[in-house]
């Protein structure tokens, strides 16, 4: 048998072999569903260089698997409709909406997905390294997310988690109005998830 | 903040086009300037155009990754094809396929989200087709401009520029109203030159090119902004407005005056319906200003 004959169902079998890049989750990982009533997306941003400016959006879905003994098991997935914005006006939302900012028309959905977790220098802190996409553009992003706290809810036990972070627009495409509207963002997600 | 907005959405765009025609107007040709002018009339406007949308939001990405970066290739593309779509020393076949590239083109590229998202391909070849050959009928019909006298001839093609921009600033679309300002500015320039330079029309493929992106900003506005069907209605049958009084025009004796008159009414009543239906549904909404 040819050499080639040997190697080729070898090299097949090493990534099996290979410890795979985003280890499976323990059996005392935890899977929690989003509870979009109690997450929150939030935004900032400067107006006229001058006040800081806020805004969210409610509609707010994924799934959280939290490994607390191993943290490398954990993942995060979040997916928010662009088309939920909210800033307490109506005609700004609109605006925030159309072509000149989110396009939420042609860009539906902002999301994350992780790519690996780890824990963080703090207690409860965990280090999330992943995808960010926003207005149809991905780029990674390393976030510190705090596990703010478990409680008991109506369908059993309940996660909260929190992170802050700051993204430039004009990385993501959106580069109307940088001036009178700043070009960084901090953005503040605050996660609530219901046990599966 | 207005100040560099009509910077870059009027002045800048003013600027380019006029020196370009002018330039334009120089070159030496079977016609002094004008047969240069009909071949390359299309690339101030597109070169105005071009400069606001890179000043306000930089360069497009290549391939369009959304409907705004579409717009940018569609002036490239509208510049270089109108004088072939346009010109009478062009073989017919070749004609119409520029023409056709320009129409049933446009939306296909502008309308791609929601073909590959959203709608079936029954759909979608309905949509496309339905506003493609009303891109043929405004196309051809914008062409009347050309025949119309020097400074007039920009005013009849500025009118529905000048009332989408309007329109789509107060339906949500700050961006897509200053890129609609600038044709019309490019077309103002164009205006003021002819004007004081001789009064050379806008050349066939200008009015064209201004047909094309009046479309193009109307479609946008419609699909991913709140630009009503109504209001693009009315815009998009400007051109044909001014076909048709160009049609009632001919064989009378009429003074500059009532020319001017006749083939400014038209479009000015229905950009101004189409203004006034705007600002209604604006005032409508809930809340005051961005």
């Amino acid at each position: 048998m040819s050499r080639l004959a040997w190697t080729a169902p070898a090299a097949l079998l090493l990534p099996l072999l290979a410890p795979s890049a985003v280890p499976a989750p323990s059996p005392a990982a935890k899977t929690y569903k989003i509870d979009s009533v109690h997450s929150s997306a939030l935004f900032r941003i400067k107006h006229n260089n001058a006040s800081y400016f806020h805004g969210g959006f409610h509609d707010i879905s994924g799934t959280i698997v939290h490994d607390e003994a191993n943290p490398a098991g954990s993942s995060v997935e979040v997916t928010i409709k662009a088309d939920s914005v909210s800033t307490g006006n109506g005609k700004r939302d609109d605006h925030l909406k159309s072509p000149d900012f989110f396009n939420a028309a042609e860009f539906p959905v902002l999301s994350f997905k992780s790519k690996g977790v780890k824990k963080g220098s703090a207690k409860e802190e965990l280090e999330v390294a992943g995808d960010l996409t926003i207005h149809g553009v991905t780029k990674p992003l390393t976030a510190k997310v705090a596990h703010t706290g478990t409680g008991k809810g109506q369908r059993g036990e309940v996660a909260g988690f929190e992170t802050v972070f700051t993204i430039k627009r004009t990385d993501f495409g959106m580069n109307y109005m940088v001036g009178p509207l700043g070009d960084e963002v901090q953005v503040t997600i605050s996660l609530e998830g219901e046990i599966q | 903040m207005i100040l560099d907005a009509l910077l870059r959405g009027v002045l800048v765009p003013a600027l380019v086009a006029g020196v370009l025609l002018i330039l334009i107007d120089r070159l030496p040709g079977r016609e002094g300037g004008r047969g240069a002018r009909n071949w390359l009339g299309a690339i101030p406007l597109a070169a105005g155009y071009a400069s606001t949308q890179v000043a306000l939001v930089g360069w497009p990405a290549f391939p369009p990754r959304e409907s705004t970066h579409g717009l940018f290739y569609i002036a490239i593309a509208a510049a270089l094809l109108s004088p072939l779509a346009t010109a009478r020393g062009i073989r017919a076949p070749l004609r119409w396929i520029a023409t056709a590239v320009l129409a049933f083109g446009v939306p296909v590229l502008l309308l791609r989200s929601r073909i590959v998202q959203r709608w079936s391909a029954g759909e979608s070849l309905l949509v496309v087709g339905a506003l493609g050959s009303s891109l043929l009928a405004v196309g051809g019909a914008a062409g009347t401009a050309a025949r119309l006298p020097g400074p007039l001839s920009y005013v009849v093609l500025l009118i529905p520029l000048g009332s989408a921009a309007g329109v789509l600033g107060l339906s949500g679309t700050a961006l897509h109203a200053q890129l609609a300002g600038a044709v019309a500015s490019g077309l103002g320039a164009g205006f003021v030159i002819s004007l004081t330079r001789g009064g050379a029309p806008a050349s066939p493929a200008m009015a064209r090119f201004s047909s094309i992106l009046l479309a193009s900003v109307l479609i946008t506005g419609h699909f991913y902004a709140r630009v009503s069907v109504a209001s693009a209605l009315l815009i998009a049958l400007c051109p044909i407005a001014t076909a048709c009084t160009e049609g009632l025009e001919r064989g009378r004796s009429l003074s500059m005056w009532q020319r001017t008159l006749i083939h400014i009414l038209g479009p000015g009543i229905l950009g101004g319906t189409s203004l006034g239906l705007a600002v209604r549904a604006f005032l409508a909404s809930d809340a005051a200003g961005f």
